[in-house]
């Protein structure tokens, strides 16, 4: 059965198509209409989708929204109801989209594929939309299921149970209580962007000190031992339409929220900490609570919702032992809902036999375009764009050296990537080594000033002569520590103090002997790469470590700051001019920056993006 | 254009502010868990909206949810209907009410 799934009409629009069990392809909208999170209908996903597996739109027999509308709508009434007086926001904000699109979705479906009586059209709810896309694609038989996120319909997390083809929810919390939205009030609170700004503000907290942990605590939520908590919605406004937070939130923390841009000060900085502290606490409990309740017999842990990409908790739920096993799905926000009803219907509406991979079924989340060899020398013949083809026994090779001679190339290679992380195919990468490197990619090629540092791919089999980590972490989910032996010491607190709280400062001083990829705290976001999951990239860091020593690479998402990932030949060829990468590779085509034809740029690019 | 739905909006405020004693408070902290159990298990659902009579049963499950929607029951309908997506006046792409994401708020 061709069944395709979709999500749309929040954030982050996505598309997967599935046919008999197999996941042949998935890709987000913002990919191909250059508006990051977009939320529209996401025709440009279908039809990539509908491309990569030979269909036409009226070969589809199964379209599943991974939302139900319903229940969205309940919410909304309820929510207005919740408001009473205050309710005017909450109608004004919502009214059209909940009236329109997304009451009427089947009719957005039949506008976008034609109607086609012979189609039938489903809607799953959020968070078995999250929950199947956590588990289905695991490779396990057996598994926990722990959705968490700001909000679907009305649940804000759940814990389910997955057995071979079948999942089932055991409890939720709902709406408002939500976790997600508890860590996008933060965000917001110190001056980030909702959504796209929350891995800044966890990128923020190894600054500071948890000085506020318990203050939430005592004001903000009443968490229970089992990880179950809700928020006290004195402090909070988003239930009324309009901010995240309120003044009374505001007095609690010492003042306003910061405005975006501006300084980052040591408030900002502890609040992240205590917030970062409180949001691991919770989701530790309830994965405690998850296994005495459920799985006793069980030992792996599945996970999707928008605060599964908290990579930072992730590495202390891995830390806690409770589960042995754990695989988080790499598309975790709502695009993987696309994914994970597709699955549901798959197993659940067309009976399809669950065939469990050993090493998942996700297919390196490589699930996106790619462009042939062919197909990249007629598109750069046709501009007269200069490069070097080069075979395949000498293309890794090449890479590797410029990558030893300090260059920063953008590898555009294989399918695009699904989910939020670039993961060697549309990646920027340079030598983790260098100390100059994180400085460089932030001021020349990103245009940011960040706090951040890049995240390292390394060698599978090289991995725990870096990081303390020993597990696949193919989808750079998780964060470990460099190992100590690596580490240089150095005293954040101290430091801080030093440059009065200017952590662009101390962000810049050596904590390892691979230092772009190493954070304050001495921790890495980890992508552990292998020749079964990604040939090309595995052979290239194989050949840079055979001329340098080193399996360590630096690689950050091919983009600049507040652009969605490349997706298209286009997309990435614009990004290498305007930026100040040195190389590009074109699968096996190689461009030099010096031999290139100047670049004319017809539009004010460095305003086509909003920041993020 | 949302001016077309003004009247159904005044009709949903005001209800909002004759029900105003719904407020949720702070549940009694003396319970052991804020789990809320799964009530079904139905989570995969044919959809399939195409008139009027379907808006109407669609509107009749929503009240059965909650008897509070039965003042409003006429309003959800003709709200629906008002806005219901034409495949003659709209085109794929052409999404009116597809506003830049807010960046104050977790659009939900």
């Amino acid at each position: 059965m061709r069944i395709l799934g979709l999500s749309a009409l929040y954030h982050d629009a996505a598309a997967a198509i599935v046919v008999d069990g197999d996941i042949v392809a998935a890709a987000q909208e913002e990919r191909f209409t250059r508006k990051k999170h977009d939320k529209s209908i996401p025709i440009n996903a279908v039809n990539y989708c509908l491309t990569e597996a030979k269909l036409n739109k009226e070969d589809v027999d199964l379209v599943v929204y991974y939302d139900n509308p319903v229940l969205t709508l309940d919410r909304y009434l309820n929510n207005i109801l919740m408001s009473g007086k205050d309710s005017k926001e909450v109608i004004e904000r919502n009214f059209e989209s909940m009236f329109s699109q997304k009451l009427w979705v089947n009719k957005e479906i039949d506008i976008l594929l034609g109607e086609n009586p012979k189609r039938k059209c489903m809607v799953c709810e959020h968070h078995m939309s999250h929950a199947a896309s956590a588990f289905y694609p695991s490779p396990y038989e057996k598994a926990i299921i722990l959705t968490v996120d700001g909000v679907g319909e009305w649940a804000t997390t759940t814990i389910g149970v997955g057995d071979g083809k079948n999942i089932e929810i055991k409890e939720e919390i709902r709406f408002p209580h939500s976790l997600g939205l508890l860590y996008s009030a933060f965000t917001y609170f110190c001056g980030f962007k909702v959504n796209s700004g929350d891995y800044k503000f966890m990128g923020l907290a190894p600054y500071g000190e948890p000085i506020y942990e318990q203050l939430i605590k005592k004001e903000l939520m009443d968490i229970k031992e089992d990880g179950s908590f809700r928020l006290n919605m004195d402090y909070f406004d988003y239930q009324n339409g309009r901010t995240m937070t309120n003044e009374k939130f505001a007095c609690l923390f010492g003042g306003p929220k910061r405005e975006p841009e501006t300084e980052i000060t040591k408030r900002e900085m502890d609040i992240a900490a205590s917030a970062q502290k409180v949001v691991e606490e919770v989701l530790v409990k309830l994965v405690k609570h998850a296994k005495q309740e459920y799985g006793q017999k069980i030992d792996n842990l599945v996970m999707a919702g928008g605060v599964a990409l908290n990579c930072v908790a992730n590495g202390k739920i891995l830390n806690s032992n409770i589960f042995k096993n754990l695989w988080i799905q790499p598309a975790a926000g709502d695009a993987g809902g696309a994914l994970g009803c597709a699955l549901y219907a798959t197993y659940i509406y067309a009976g399809s036999k669950r065939i469990i991979n050993v090493n998942d079924s996700q297919k390196g989340s490589y699930l996106g375009p790619k462009y042939s060899n062919d197909e990249i020398r007629q598109w750069l013949n046709e501009r007269a764009y200069q490069y070097e083809y080069y075979e395949e026994k000498d293309i890794y090779t090449k890479i590797a050296e410029c990558l030893a001679q300090q260059k920063v190339i953008g590898l555009f290679q294989g399918r695009m990537e699904f989910g939020p992380r670039a993961l060697g195919n549309r990646s920027i990468i340079a030598d983790a080594r260098s100390e100059e490197m994180q400085t460089k990619l932030n001021l020349k090629i990103k245009y940011r000033e960040s706090f951040r540092p890049f995240a390292p791919s390394v060698l599978y089999e090289d991995v725990q002569n870096y990081f303390e980590l020993n597990i696949e972490s193919p989808y750079m989910l998780v964060v470990e520590n460099v190992i100590t032996e690596r580490r240089i010491d150095q005293n954040v607190k101290k430091e801080l103090k030093k440059y009065h709280d200017n952590m662009l400062e101390i962000v810049k001083k050596k904590r390892s002997d691979i230092p772009a990829v190493t954070h304050v705290d001495y921790s890495a976001r980890i992508q552990t790469v292998t020749k079964e999951r990604n040939p090309y990239y595995y052979k290239l860091i194989s050949e840079f470590k055979r001329i340098t020593g080193s399996s360590v690479i630096v690689n950050t998402s091919f983009n600049v700051r507040g652009e969605p990932i490349v997706c298209s030949l286009k997309d990435a060829y614009e990004c290498f001019m305007r930026t100040e990468m040195d190389v590009l590779v074109l699968e096996n085509c190689i461009l030099y920056k010096e031999d290139q034809p100047i670049y004319k740029e017809n539009q004010d690019w460095m305003n086509q993006y909003e920041l993020d | 254009m949302a001016y077309k739905n003004n009247f159904e909006k005044e009709k949903l405020y005001q209800w909002a502010c004759d029900n105003d004693d719904f407020r949720e408070v702070l549940k009694d902290k003396n319970v052991d868990s804020y789990f809320e159990i799964k009530d079904h298990e139905n989570y995969l659902r044919e959809y399939k909206i195409e008139n009027a009579k379907d808006v109407r049963l669609l509107v009749e499950e929503l009240c059965n949810t909650n008897r509070r929607y039965e003042d409003i029951k006429k309003v959800i309908t003709v709200a629906a209907l008002k806005n219901r997506v034409e495949q003659n006046n709209r085109e794929v792409g052409n999404d009116e009410y597809q506003e830049a994401l807010p960046t104050f708020i977790y659009n939900f």
